[in-house]
């Protein structure tokens, strides 16, 4: 036998026992719930955007009011923020990066 | 049946979404093979995110497609580009197979010591295609895997039939070498 047509020969071996994967079935409605727009448009990002800064202030404003000082203040707003941007992050990477799943089965 | 331009037409002038389905309809299957062929055994879900990241970047870039080169072409030479990025990016490591579960693999050959010689052969095999160039590796999972033809084998990775074949070819003849450099003479 040749050095082609035995490689062949254990190349088809080999793999024969390992059925080829195909497409899940939820391909398409992972795939369109990625596509569907944002649902807020430019003008409602804006709105939300100033909503969210307007109650920072006010926020701020009553917290140093009730003599609370800068750090804590800081904390308390920081804190929140930071695990919603985390979580955001993570949602992302998730989506991208179910990539990095190990299924080395 | 509307031609991939015309697809992309439709989804240019109306934003037709179902233009759009219809082109994933047709692409999501070799789109997935490519990139699984790349990425190897095991990593389907990988391959399947891979598929989904190219369609992500095929609708967003669609506003951007010419029609110099055909439709076909362009979204498997992004697949390819990213199933390579993902593999260089992401360090994976080979499953690990004990000697036990060697000795336990399934094989025409009935005495024990043919079997474990055999599963030995076989993981070798499988590191020896891992050390191939991309290109080979593909060419190889494609056709003896995936049952891809030639002709199938050249339209995904984007070169001439005979180039194809010839990558086939020689893919073989490098295994065979690394195979006795290995020490399996009898191959």
């Amino acid at each position: 036998m040749s050095e082609q047509e035995s490689m062949d020969h254990l190349l088809r071996q080999l793999m024969a026992g390992n059925p080829a994967p195909a497409v899940s079935s939820a391909f398409d409605q992972r795939l369109a719930r990625r596509l569907r727009p944002s649902r807020l448009g430019p003008v409602g990002r804006m709105v939300m955007s100033l909503y969210t800064l307007l109650a920072l202030a006010v926020s701020v404003w009553e917290m140093r009011s009730q003599s609370i000082g800068w750090s804590l203040i800081v904390v308390l707003i920081g804190v929140p923020l930071m695990f919603v941007a985390a979580v955001r992050l993570g949602q992302r990477h998730g989506r991208r990066g179910s990539a990095i799943r190990h299924t080395a089965e | 049946m509307d031609t991939d331009e015309e697809l992309i037409a439709r989804c240019h002038q109306r934003g037709d979404q179902e233009a759009f389905a219809e082109l994933v309809l047709r692409y999501r299957e070799p789109v997935f093979r490519l990139a699984v062929s790349i990425l190897g055994p095991g990593f389907a879900s990988e391959a399947e995110e891979v598929a989904q990241e190219v369609f992500l970047r095929v609708h967003h870039a669609l506003a951007s497609f010419r029609g110099q080169a055909q439709f076909s072409s362009w979204i498997y030479r992004i697949a390819f580009n990213q199933a390579v990025n993902l593999k260089t990016r992401v360090r994976y490591r080979a499953p690990h197979l004990s000697e036990q579960v060697l000795a336990q693999t399934p094989s025409p050959l009935g005495h024990p010591l043919d079997r474990l010689e055999a599963a030995r052969r076989d993981q070798a095999l499988t590191e020896c295609i891992r050390e191939l160039p991309e290109v080979y590796q593909s060419a190889l999972r494609l056709h003896y895997w995936m049952g891809a033809s030639v002709a199938e084998i050249a339209s995904l990775i984007g070169v001439p039939e005979n180039t194809a074949k010839s990558y086939l070819h020689r893919a073989r003849h490098l295994l065979h070498e690394m195979l006795r450099e290995k020490g399996f003479e009898n191959v």
